[in-house]
């Protein structure tokens, strides 16, 4: 065993440790200067990254805005002419009356004579709930900012769309039968919705003829019929009961000059 | 003594400090930067999800409306058929015209007063010929197959005389228009 004695002063060990803590420190400071700087750097090219991605989305954001918009605007036109479609379908959509005339004269028995053909465009007064629909429909999208005679001019058009013509035909046979038959002929029309019988009535035998009837006929068909009444008279197949079941079907035997 | 003071002395206290600030300086810059590129990224999900709700918005409005074609065709039918007060002179004598061609005596053509309710205008006429049903039917063909933009409010056939085929014919029906202007 031996005793080692340590004459050297206090501060030469103190002096000593510092000289040798030196490098440990400066190379914990170094690492510390470049992790906080690397992390730095890391983050700021990140965010760099991230801001173009963000410019990128922004402007795809505004062009998809831009194109939204545009369809909105396409959309709100399409609204527009839409509507503007809708009222003129009564004017440009109604029942041809020639076609309704054809019907009538195709129907037309032999022994049945014509003095008077009588069609009138009546608008109904009474509107039920159900009919109610159609207006709404019209009205829907103006966001109550319809002027007044924006208003005026969907009621007229709604009036006309609902509007019926009556048919009111005036004229004399020697059968009965035939009138009946002409009758039912009519009813055979998908478009003529209501025929009735309104006037029977006998006539003298000097003024027409032994035997004749006089009678007015009365019907009613839609201005406006739906789709499935929207038929050309020759496409309705012709009735293949009664002895009138060919009668007049191309309007030659019609007893009208 | 072994504390770091005494260790390292107290005129390199000055440098511990300097270090200390670098430090603390970093590591608050870093923390700065990553809460804003953490609010970026949070930024850039709400655009993303944005942008594809607004592409599946895109892709429903440009799927195309086959209804907006018939639309089209039929305002453009519109445009062809409408009459306005400067075609009514013309519209007319077409009338006229063609009665004569389907074989029919004029006997009256009259046209009313304008009206306009909202954007449309419109005109009542009267017609009155003279001639057989066949002439009325061949006119009125032509009428339909022309399609102006007319409604026929009133037809009236009867027997010009109790012998012969002569018909007098009464039509009354309104002309449609835009207003002009």
């Amino acid at each position: 065993m031996s005793i080692q004695f340590d004459f050297l002063p206090k501060e030469y060990h103190q002096t000593n440790l510092r000289r040798r803590n030196v490098p440990w420190l400066v190379s914990m400071v170094l690492l510390v200067v470049l992790v906080g700087s690397g992390g730095l750097v890391v983050q700021m090219g990140t965010r760099r990254q991230l801001w173009t991605t963000y410019q990128q989305l922004t402007q795809q954001c505004m062009a998809n805005e831009v194109k939204l918009a545009q369809y909105q605007h396409q959309k709100a036109k399409k609204r527009d002419a839409l509507r503007k479609a809708r009222l003129l379908q009564p004017i440009l959509l109604g029942y041809p009356r020639s076609w309704l005339l054809e019907a009538i004269v195709s129907s037309t028995p032999e022994d049945v004579v014509l003095d008077q053909v009588r069609l009138t465009l009546k608008e109904e007064q009474q509107v039920t709930e159900s009919q109610e629909a159609p207006v709404d429909f019209l009205r829907s999208g103006s966001g109550g900012s319809a002027d007044k005679a924006t208003e005026e001019l969907i009621r007229a058009q709604e009036k006309l769309s609902r509007a019926w013509i009556e048919v009111v035909i005036d004229g004399r046979s020697v059968s009965t039968t035939a009138v009946q038959d002409f009758c039912s002929q009519l009813s055979h029309f998908p478009v003529i919705e209501e025929i009735n019988l309104q006037t029977v009535e006998g006539m003298s035998n000097e003024k027409i003829g032994q035997g004749s009837t006089h009678f007015v006929l009365w019907g009613r068909c839609r201005h406006l019929p739906p789709p499935a009444a929207f038929v050309r008279p020759d496409q309705v197949p012709a009735m293949t009961t009664g002895p009138l079941a060919n009668v007049g079907r191309h309007g030659s035997k019609a007893n009208l000059p | 003594m072994s504390t770091p003071m005494v260790v390292l002395g107290k005129r390199n206290m000055v440098l511990v400090a300097v270090v200390a600030a670098i430090t603390i300086a970093l590591i608050v810059a870093n923390m700065a930067l990553g809460y804003r590129n953490t609010m970026l990224r949070q930024s850039i999900g709400a655009l993303r999800s944005r942008i594809q709700g607004q592409e599946v918005q895109l892709l429903a409005e440009k799927a195309s409306d086959p209804q907006a074609t018939e639309i089209e065709d039929f305002l453009t039918d519109w445009e062809r058929r409408q009459i306005d007060v400067k075609s009514i002179s013309e519209f007319t004598t077409q009338l006229a015209h063609e009665a004569t061609s389907a074989g029919l005596q004029v006997v009256r053509i009259t046209p009313d007063k304008w009206s306009t309710t909202g954007w449309l205008s419109s005109c009542p006429f009267n017609l009155e010929f003279r001639g057989t049903f066949q002439q009325l039917l061949k006119f009125l063909r032509h009428w339909d197959y022309v399609g102006k933009a007319a409604v026929i409010h009133g037809l009236d056939i009867e027997r010009a005389a109790e012998a012969g085929n002569n018909l007098q014919i009464r039509i009354k029906f309104t002309v449609y228009g835009e207003k002009l202007g």
